[in-house]
């Protein structure tokens, strides 16, 4: 069965016919063809597949495409404009926080969204966003100090 | 697509929704971090999905009569920062450590509940303030207690048609917590879990106790509550109710996640901890 | 020495691809007119298969093509040739592959799949490899007496043992008879899942040009390449493994996995891509399994505390096909006394053939299973000597000049383990001691020690191709493939280093394709910065031979006079008179217009010299290429009262040779440590008594997560160089895993007095533990 949907994907808006039955992954990565949202487990226990969806972050793994008919997403590919780095981007490669690469737009995407609602993270803070979001090469140090830094350099461009 | 096929509506009102989910093989669809989960799983199948999040009825928390109402679409996240909950706080501990950060913004206490997981973390302590289920069906509303409304492992006392709205919580303990064990500190589901509240009236103490997982559904412990009555709580008597509590669960064997041994151990400890932290909150 | 780039904290040079989303995996890889392919597993542990019955399933619109074991009948295998893609005639795990729908949409194929019927005749479940080992009337190969072998594999006839490796050093009975001290105790280290966050894949193409195209998320594109060949009969030389960004590997995407079937599928569906990517619970019953080894440990120790005898037997749970586990037997036979000076030396470790899914590769390779044992057994003995465990090892450490359990001398370049062992307690004793010690809660530290050599064959190849461009950079290939380790930049430091240019000069081709590469054995056992960073600097020599040979016709000036600096060929005697890479890559032409110069392309090939078989019966031989030591050390705090443990501390000094890029060898130690750790808390695959994995979803399958890692967490390197690595390194990828799961059993007992010998030490465990002790009058469980 099919449907259509309207939304904005990472400020471009889009209208299209989908099957009832996919996830708002599957329509990220299959109809948009925007790989960078990763599927780890299909069951939102591992947070590869994190997007921002009107502001909060989302496994989109575990969300019917339908579900964000009317609702603006955000993904990796639209954080900055094409040739620049975020400063997330900038703190995760500066830190050492990137090995294989797979965690790494769910673990960018949950930050942002941190740090869209809270320039001032605590520990906890950090801890709870990223809690969920498995990274099986980094034991986590170099994760938490690029979030850290994420901050600092956001702070130091806003001044 | 992992997904079996299904048609989707997404009714504007609750009269619409109970009118498509009348209908043969239809599932409502709340926040989806389960549902989705389940026909991925293949534990769940459905020809009609039907997504209530548009239905403004479902919606809010407020306070009508000295009584709190949830709505069943309120989602773990608006749970844990509503001031009308903070007195809550077994409730907000739940709702706080129930899946991880994602989840909780999608994650609905309706779907929570009706999922009726013996584990489930906003059942459990939910149980603890005399909850009253509120639902509607095509021959109207009627109240159920939130105790009977679980029937047994994720079955609950809603019929074909039938849409839960929201939530009333008749009693507030002045304090509450809400503990529970798990495998690892992050993301994971309760292995055993302990709610509980405590409330001083005329120098007499009233115990409040919920548990999950170690019977078929969450429960309310309420030969224990009246065994705790009284007014001192003394180690003594705490150690007699774990005895006596004891005899009243039966964790089932082979769980991945804890034996029934290690559950009654958390659950006494729980008791204990809870009891001591609860007591001293109350003296303050 | 100075370097330019050996030793700094180059960024990677995957990064940008990374954190932007644009790097390639498996899964991204989307061709026209692909098919996709769904697996049909077993549910059965061990059972004939006595029917498929595929017809209602071919009838599905949209489903091109069904395939079951009968037609791709054939035993393949690199050691032993004792599997199919799919199970022919029995299935010997619960996931092995029965059947293959292939169909226009994966949402077919999964529907289709449904309606295939198999009709199976049970068989007795073998899951514990001591058992099983001793069950001659349950053989899950009946027929493997008639296996093809390699040589060095030893096999018992008529038994489920498909491997036995043997190490006969000294006289095992003398040294029992002259202890003063026997301990004899077992170990147990459960199978566990890698849980790489990229699910494997492959999608698989065959032309009827006769070539065969693979796409894989393989570590191992050149051993993909040698089975599809072996399977399906095409040359090598028109078979192309190509790979791109590999998610996590860890060993569970070494030698082969799913990649002979997708050939299969391929070849029987000519001129169409078809895609077989496995889903996260396919992943633990589809791939490969590690750890699954039980041990037993006798030891014969002096009043001094000298450690006179070891006698060991281990069983390795090697799953339904032993091809996996083979080496891990070796590795782990070799590796089972430690880092220990013993003179007496008695090993039988048995590969055992068991009703779940193949035992592979495992970041660590056998050594943290041996590990867990040998130091929980070092801890054991101390205490029965009432020594303290850290001057208990101290004196019976490895070090230059003695003799290790296969015959080797050590060097001093293998490394200083004392100064590990200092440096890990100086850092111990500097922690803050966490004051929240009260009743119920208890800190306590941990130590063990490591030693860890890359398991491979003796011929293990390598090779490095540098291209000289137009603009004077660059361009490198090698055979190992970038998984995360870093292995792309740290190789472009080499090349940089050696070649005397700035780094951002060199590009590291981040594909492998086996039609273009250099050879490359496999990217496993920490061996990539050791060995391909040895080709890469044999090519970079190779260049500069052929720069210096075109700068002097170009110059005219001896080759001896010339030097190399900054992208230029440069006189020594003349400051003045120099060429610069760029213009020798254009083919110079003198005034008249003669070219003279070719193209520069270095070459360089690297293999182990000096490498041999071990003695089948005492082996002794020199196998080993290198050995690493190191140290590990934690602070825990346990909840007496429910068993809950954090790590507060941990901490690992490793000598690991000349540290190319600190920032990504901490990377390297943390990522191992907290797998480590995982597995000390909680991993486990846990099988029901049919075999089934009861928790191959990470719902149940927890892996730790960013709320459970210590406070502090630091790695400290010992830069001792390795005489045989580039610019004096040595692999670390997989070493923090070894000491992790000892440490923390011995900080339980040195706070508990418990001595626990099964992982995972979950809170039950040691709630249990602590339970019996009070109720044994605290008597220690030794």
């Amino acid at each position: 069965m099919k449907k259509i949907i309207r939304l904005k994907v990472n400020g471009k808006e889009i209208t299209k016919e989908v099957d009832t039955n996919i996830t708002l992954l599957e329509f990220i990565r299959d109809y948009l063809n925007l790989h960078g949202t990763k599927l780890g487990c299909g069951n939102g226990e591992c947070g590869a597949c994190t997007i921002i969806m009107d502001g909060k972050p989302i496994r989109s793994c575990i969300i019917l495409a339908l579900e964000a008919d009317g609702s603006e997403i955000l993904t990796i590919e639209g954080i900055t404009k094409e040739d620049e780095l975020h400063p997330i981007q900038e703190a995760f490669i500066e830190q050492g926080a990137v090995q294989c690469g797979y965690c790494t737009p769910g673990m960018i995407m949950a930050t942002k969204a941190l740090l869209d609602a809270n320039l001032d993270p605590n520990h906890e803070d950090i801890e709870q966003a990223l809690g969920g979001h498995i990274c099986r090469c980094t034991g986590y140090k170099h994760i938490i100090d690029a979030v850290k830094l994420s901050k600092d350099l956001i702070n130091i461009n806003k001044q | 697509m992992i997904l079996p096929e299904f048609n989707y509506f997404k009714p504007k009102n609750i009269e619409d929704a109970i009118d498509l989910l009348s209908r043969n093989d239809a599932k409502p669809l709340a926040g989806g971090t389960d549902i989705v989960v389940h026909m991925r799983e293949g534990k769940s199948a459905a020809s009609m999905i039907v997504d209530l999040k548009d239905i403004n009825e479902l919606k809010g928390i407020y306070e009508i009569d000295n009584k709190t109402w949830i709505g069943a679409l309120s989602t773990m996240r608006e749970i844990s920062k509503s001031p009308i909950l903070k007195s809550h706080k077994a409730l907000v501990q739940g709702a706080k450590c129930m899946g991880c950060h994602e989840i909780r913004f999608r994650a609905t206490i309706g779907g929570n509940v009706c999922n009726a997981s013996p584990s489930g973390d906003v059942s459990v302590p939910l149980l603890l303030y005399d909850t009253q289920v509120v639902i509607q069906g095509q021959n109207g509303e009627r109240s159920v207690e939130l105790e009977s409304f679980f029937k047994g492992y994720g079955k609950v006392d809603l019929g074909k048609g039938e849409v839960v709205k929201g939530f009333f919580l008749k009693k507030t303990p002045t304090r509450s917590c809400y503990q529970r064990s798990t495998r690892v500190k992050g993301m994971d589901l309760a292995s055993v879990s302990l709610a509980m509240g405590i409330e001083e009236i005329n120098n007499e103490k009233k115990v409040y106790l919920s548990l999950g997982a170690v019977m078929p559904k969450p429960i309310r412990m309420r030969e224990i509550e009246d065994y705790l009555k009284g007014s001192e709580i003394t180690d003594e008597k705490v150690n007699s109710a774990y005895i006596l509590l004891k005899e009243l669960i039966s964790p089932r064997e082979g769980s991945l996640r804890a034996t029934p041994w290690y559950k009654k151990e958390m659950i006494n400890y729980f008791l204990k901890k809870g009891l001591t932290n609860l007591l001293e909150e109350v003296t303050k | 020495m100075e370097y330019r780039y050996v030793g700094e904290n180059i960024k990677r040079v995957d990064a940008i691809e990374k954190v932007n989303g644009n790097a390639v995996f498996v899964a991204d890889i989307k061709l026209p007119g692909m098919l996709y392919a769904k697996v049909l597993r077993s549910t059965k542990g061990h059972a004939i298969i006595k029917d498929i019955d595929i017809s209602e399933a071919e009838s599905f619109a949209g489903v091109v093509k069904i395939i079951t074991g009968k037609e791709f009948s054939s035993l393949f295998g690199a050691c032993i040739s004792d599997q199919t893609p799919l199970a022919v005639d029995k299935v010997r795990y619960v996931g092995e592959p029965v059947a293959v729908v292939i169909a226009d949409t994966e949402f077919i194929a999964r529907k289709a799949l449904k309606k295939i019927k198999v009709e199976y005749e049970d068989q007795k479940v073998l899951l514990d490899p001591f058992e099983a080992a001793r069950d001659s009337k349950n053989l899950i190969h009946p027929k493997s007496n008639t296996y093809h072998r390699i040589d060095s594999i030893n096999p018992i006839n008529d038994s489920n043992i498909f491997h036995h490796f043997k190490i006969n050093k000294g006289d095992i009975e003398k040294a029992f008879k002259e202890a003063d001290l026997v301990i004899e105790k077992d170990y147990y280290f459960p199978s566990i899942h890698h849980v790489q966050l990229e699910p494997h894949g492959a999608v698989a193409y065959y032309r009827t040009n006769g070539t065969m195209s693979m796409w894989s998320s393989t570590q191992a594109p050149y051993v993909v390449r040698n089975a599809i060949s072996e399977l399906l009969g095409i040359p090598q030389r028109k078979i192309r493994v190509k790979v791109s960004y590999v998610g996590g590997g860890f060993g569970g995407k070494s030698d082969v996995t799913i990649e002979p079937l997708a050939a299969c599928l391929a070849r029987a569906v000519p001129n169409r891509p078809i895609r077989l990517i496995l889903t996260r619970e396919e992943m633990v019953e589809g791939t490969v399994i590690g750890r699954g080894i039980y041990s037993k440990y006798r030891t014969a120790i002096n009043r001094d505390g000298k450690i006179l005898g070891e006698k060991i037997e281990i069983y390795v749970r090697g799953g339904g096909y032993g091809e996996y586990a083979v080496n891990i037997v070796n590795g782990a036979g070799i590796s089972a006394t430690g880092p220990y000076e013993i003179p007496n030396i008695k090993v039988d470790c048995y590969g055992v053939y068991t009703n779940t899914p193949p035992t592979g590769a495992c970041r660590g390779y056998g050594h943290p299973e041996v590990h867990w044992a040998c130091e929980r057994q070092r801890d054991i003995i101390a205490q029965n000597l009432e020594m303290s465990p850290i001057e208990f090892r101290l004196k019976n450490i490895l070090k230059p000049g003695k003799k290790n359990s296969i015959g080797q001398t050590m060097q001093k370049h293998n490394g200083r383990l004392d100064l590990c062992v200092e440096k890990v307690l100086n850092e111990l004793n500097k922690s803050i001691r966490y004051d929240n010690e009260t009743k119920d809660i208890v800190t306590s530290k941990g130590v063990a020690v490591f030693m860890k050599c890359p398991v491979m064959p003796t011929n293990a190849q390598s090779g490095a191709i540098l291209k000289l461009n137009e603009d004077g950079g660059i361009t490198l290939s090698v055979g190992a493939i970038e998984m995360g380790q870093g292995c792309n930049t740290v190789l472009a430091q080499i090349a940089a280093e050696a070649l005397k240019i700035t780094i951002d000069k060199v590009e590291v081709v981040p594909e492998v394709d086996t039609f273009t590469s250099p050879y490359e054995w496999q990217t496993v056992a920490s061996h990539t910065t050791w060995a391909v960073g040895n080709a890469v600097l044999l090519a970079a020599e190779d260049m500069i031979s052929k720069l210096m040979k075109a700068a002097s016709g170009i110059l005219n000036e001896a080759k001896e006079n010339l030097y190399i600096n900054n992208g230029r060929v440069l006189s020594k005697t003349n400051e003045k008179s120099f060429i610069t890479f760029e213009e020798i890559s254009q083919g110079y032409k003198d005034s008249s217009g003669q070219a003279l110069n070719v193209p520069i392309i270095g070459v360089g090939n690297f293999v182990p010299k000096g490498l041999t078989y071990l003695d089948p019966k005492t082996g002794q031989g020199n196998i080993a290429a290198d050995w690493t030591m190191g140290c590990q050390g934690v602070e825990i705090e346990v909840n007496s009262k429910t068993g809950d443990m954090s790590i507060l501390n941990m901490v690992t000094a490793i000598d690991a040779g000349k540290i190319i890029n600190p920032q990504l060898a901490e990377g390297q130690i943390f990522g191992a440590a907290i797998q480590a750790m995982g597995a000390v808390l909680h991993e486990e695959l846990i099988f029901s008594k049919d075999g089934v994995i009861r928790n191959k979803s990470l719902t149940d399958y927890k892996t730790p997560g960013i709320e459970d890692i210590p406070k502090e967490h630091n790695t400290i390197f010992i830069e001792t160089p390795e005489e045989g690595g580039p610019f004096g390194a040595r692999g670390l990828g997989e070493h923090g895993t070894v000491g992790i799961a000892p440490a923390i059993a011995s900080a339980l007992y040195n706070g508990l007095k418990i001595n626990l010998r099964t992982l995972p030490l979950n809170k039950e465990k040691v709630l249990t533990a602590i339970r019996e002790r009070r109720e044994m009058n605290d008597i220690t469980g030794v």
